[in-house]
């Protein structure tokens, strides 16, 4: 791996993070967080905050993957062929839109946003912007990465670490409202995080496209352990996240332990995941 | 338009390197950086015969450069517009424009583009477009001693040596449309497990 793509793993991740939390704050904002005891304003105002500076710092580590980020200005010129203009657009869009909704959410004697319009907007610039990201990786040339796999890869990242991280955000982690622990809303998100992780493992089987064998020079050698470690920790992660949302601890300190517990577990996944992701770049011909 | 290609007889290679030399010496380039690489390709294996064991060992070199193809996937990848055609069908990068994202160097086949770190822009083989210019030949071309390298119009070179650009470790031509016509080293069509050996020297160059 070139020592640049530090920075694009560090972007990717927190792009989709960002995108897969703003999915969770809507969906928190379309439930009914009216009867559980949530706090929605401050939810959303930490939530809309957190994703809006993870995408700055997403942002500012995609200029170090640049050998001369001043030419960036040119980025834009090739809409018509290139994903990464296209994807460039989405991040501009998306990091645009949560900085209008964080200033709407944060400004002096606002109620927090009623309509979710906005939110609606902010999440599906986050979807396009996704697509974007992974649209780039898919070149004809480059068979490890041109397979639907490297889109469910990038969505699914999202939607886990994001939702993920609400479920442990404070607020919501140590609320004791008995109506929050009965809610369908714990329910949709512990079958968002359960749907990402199965159609991620479905997913696998689509990652190998046939490959003329005698065009490939460099093939990679990734060694098993790039499967089964983050494959062990998205596991692990979300068992123990969905379990302890659906049937959470006696004591509410230890549940919300283990639910932190569970996030670093999966967001440690998506990182060494895109790491090795990186590494298994090889393309036809030499 | 006119369009450049090479031609390149892989029969008669003796892999000596000197094009790749000649290359780095025209454009002074710095260690590390080849616009031109030299691919050893090895396959087969030895078999018992009898007491005796029999080679079955076969190889073959491909030098290659950009192919300064006719449907450019860094072309059409490139974010900045950066890359170009003239009007001679060469394929040449406008360092104003290039903001060094790699993306050209992870989609070309060919290897053909490369960082220049003392510059933070792509680089690549810009077929010696002032000797082209000057009515000469390019300096990998003029410099082989074994004369398998040519340049010219391309309509020519397949008139006069077929239109094959495919040999392992490159890839079908239908990817890129390279501007080459490449005469197989006769082994090539064996069906063995050919690598390329030299794989740390090429590697990131």
């Amino acid at each position: 791996m070139h020592n640049s793509e530090w920075s694009l793993i560090l972007f990717t991740v927190l792009g989709q993070f960002s995108a897969g939390l703003t999915t969770g704050l809507l969906i928190l904002h379309l439930s009914d967080f009216h009867k559980t005891g949530i706090n929605l304003q401050q939810t959303l105002r930490k939530g809309i905050m957190i994703a809006a500076i993870c995408m700055v710092v997403a942002m500012l580590a995609s200029f170090f993957h640049l050998s001369a980020p001043l030419a960036s200005v040119y980025a834009l010129s090739n809409l018509k062929h290139s994903w990464l203009s296209r994807e460039i657009v989405m991040v501009s869009i998306f990091t645009g839109l949560l900085a209008v909704t964080a200033l709407r959410i944060w400004h002096p004697g606002r109620e927090a946003l009623k309509s979710p319009w906005l939110l609606l907007l902010v999440t599906v610039a986050g979807w396009l912007m996704i697509y974007t990201m992974a649209r780039i990786y898919m070149l004809p040339t480059v068979p490890a990465w041109n397979t639907p796999h490297t889109l469910i890869r990038f969505f699914t990242s999202g939607f886990i670490t994001g939702i993920g991280f609400l479920l442990i955000m404070p607020g919501l982690i140590q609320i004791k409202h008995q109506s929050f622990n009965n809610s369908p809303m714990l329910y949709i998100f512990a079958g968002i995080i359960s749907a990402s992780f199965l159609i991620r493992l479905a997913g696998t089987f689509l990652a190998g496209a046939p490959v003329p064998e005698e065009n490939i020079a460099f093939v990679s050698q990734i060694p098993l352990t790039a499967i089964l470690l983050p494959w062990t920790l998205w596991f692990t992660g979300s068992i123990l996240l969905i379990w302890q949302v659906l049937k959470p601890a006696a004591q509410p300190t230890r549940s919300g332990n283990l639910k932190k517990l569970a996030f670093v577990l999966i967001i440690l996944a998506a990182f060494i995941d895109r790491y090795f992701f990186y590494e298994s770049f090889y393309r036809l011909g030499v | 338009m006119k369009q450049w290609a090479f031609y390149f007889d892989a029969s008669q290679c003796s892999g000596c390197k000197t094009c790749q030399v000649a290359c780095k010496d025209k454009h002074d380039h710095p260690v590390g950086m080849r616009w031109r690489n030299v691919y050893e390709v090895a396959g087969g294996e030895w078999k018992p015969k009898g007491h005796n064991w029999i080679s079955g060992i076969r190889s073959y070199n491909i030098s290659m450069a950009c192919n300064h193809c006719e449907d450019p996937i860094c072309m059409t990848k490139c974010p900045n517009k950066a890359i170009y055609k003239n009007g001679e069908g060469l394929v040449l990068i406008d360092e104003k424009r290039c903001m060094g994202c790699h993306y050209c160097a992870w989609a070309c086949p060919y290897g053909a583009l490369h960082l220049d770190k003392s510059k933070g822009k792509m680089t690549k083989c810009t077929m010696c477009a002032d000797y082209i210019a000057e009515g000469k030949l390019p300096s990998c071309v003029t410099s082989c001693p074994m004369r398998v390298l040519e340049a010219g119009e391309l309509s020519e070179l397949r008139e006069n040596y077929g239109i094959n650009a495919e040999s392992f470790p490159l890839p079908p031509p239908h990817y890129t449309k390279p501007a080459l016509v490449l005469k197989k080293h006769p082994g090539a069509t064996a069906k063995v497990n050919w690598k390329v050996i030299n794989r740390e020297e090429i590697k990131n160059a």
